[in-house]
């Protein structure tokens, strides 16, 4: 039977990665993401396999994310940093922030949860409670999306080299 | 996108579901990446995980608080309890010492009482005597 210490082992790097990209701040995803590890620490954990649970835990993870940025919408935005010329790399960041922001909400949780925590598509239709079918076609969706936003960036960042890599 | 054909689309699908570690038809990942399409969006999608997965790692600032145990709420009712009852014992006992009588009384002879002083002067109350003068008095 797992238990909360174990998932939070598990599982914080995943949830903070998603977290992170999902709101765009590492603060408040490091903040959002010790709030997800207390609502499983004071939940009873299901008695379930691993991979029913690891969508438990990213389904609390989505939940806070949409009540941040729910609460964020009520809230006066802080105004945005000046933009700075950096590196390719921080701008290209700053890119697909920018991107991540424009996709429809489950479409940014469906890829997100795939390429930065590793998620498996009946794992992430079990977080986002939709169908497998469903999460394929939004997966493949945000893809187009993002990849005609970031469009030579993209290709810029593939020149670099590119390695088939598994998200944990 | 809205330009893309139906083997554009499928071509995607393969290869997207391919490198997600989903199960593919080998014949149709084969057409995939026959195409230049295909290779350029399988390059693309790599890119593209690359960079999103280029978080930092998670640095908590505390460990989350662990679960309280069940007994929690019972042994610190108990231990109120416990001390409300031990105060109230205890202030019952230094109540009654309190209220106990001295152990020793003291007794003050009847001649021994303290006498008012004798009188130095006299005054008598004179009816017809205007007490309320204001005219000339000093």
């Amino acid at each position: 039977m797992a238990t909360a210490d174990g998932l939070f082992a598990q599982h914080r790097e995943g949830v903070f990665r998603y977290l992170c990209r999902s709101v765009g701040q590492a603060d408040t995803a490091r903040d959002l993401t010790q709030e997800v590890f207390l609502r499983v620490a004071r939940s009873p954990v299901p008695d379930a396999e691993p991979p029913a649970l690891r969508a438990w835990v990213f389904k609390i993870a989505r939940n806070l994310a949409l009540n941040h940025a729910r609460d964020g919408q009520r809230r006066p935005e802080a105004p945005d940093p000046p933009e700075r010329a950096g590196p390719p790399t921080q701008e290209l960041a700053i890119a697909l922030r920018q991107a991540l922001e424009r996709l429809p909400a489950i479409e940014r949780d469906v890829f997100l949860m795939r390429e930065t925590a590793g998620l498996s598509y009946d794992e992430i239709a079990a977080a986002c409670e939709i169908t497998s079918d469903a999460v394929r076609s939004r997966l493949q969706r945000a893809r187009g999306h993002l990849r005609e936003t970031l469009g030579g960036a993209l290709s810029a960042r593939g020149a670099r080299g590119v390695r088939l890599t598994t998200p944990r | 996108m809205d330009n893309q054909t139906g083997s554009d689309i499928i071509c995607e699908d393969v290869i997207g579901s391919f490198i997600d570690g989903e199960r593919v038809d080998p014949g149709a990942l084969k057409a995939a990446l026959a195409r230049p399409e295909g290779r350029d969006y399988l390059i693309d999608l790599l890119a593209l995980r690359d960079l999103t997965g280029d978080v930092a790692p998670f640095t908590a600032s505390a460990p989350p608080a662990r679960p309280l145990s069940p007994l929690f709420p019972w042994a610190a009712a108990a231990a109120l309890i416990v001390c409300i009852g031990g105060g109230f014992l205890a202030g019952a006992r230094v109540t009654r010492v309190a209220l106990a009588p001295a152990a020793t009384t003291a007794v003050i002879a009847p001649d021994a009482r303290v006498r008012a002083p004798e009188p130095t002067r006299l005054v008598r109350l004179e009816p017809g005597v205007n007490w309320t003068e204001t005219s000339g008095g000093k």
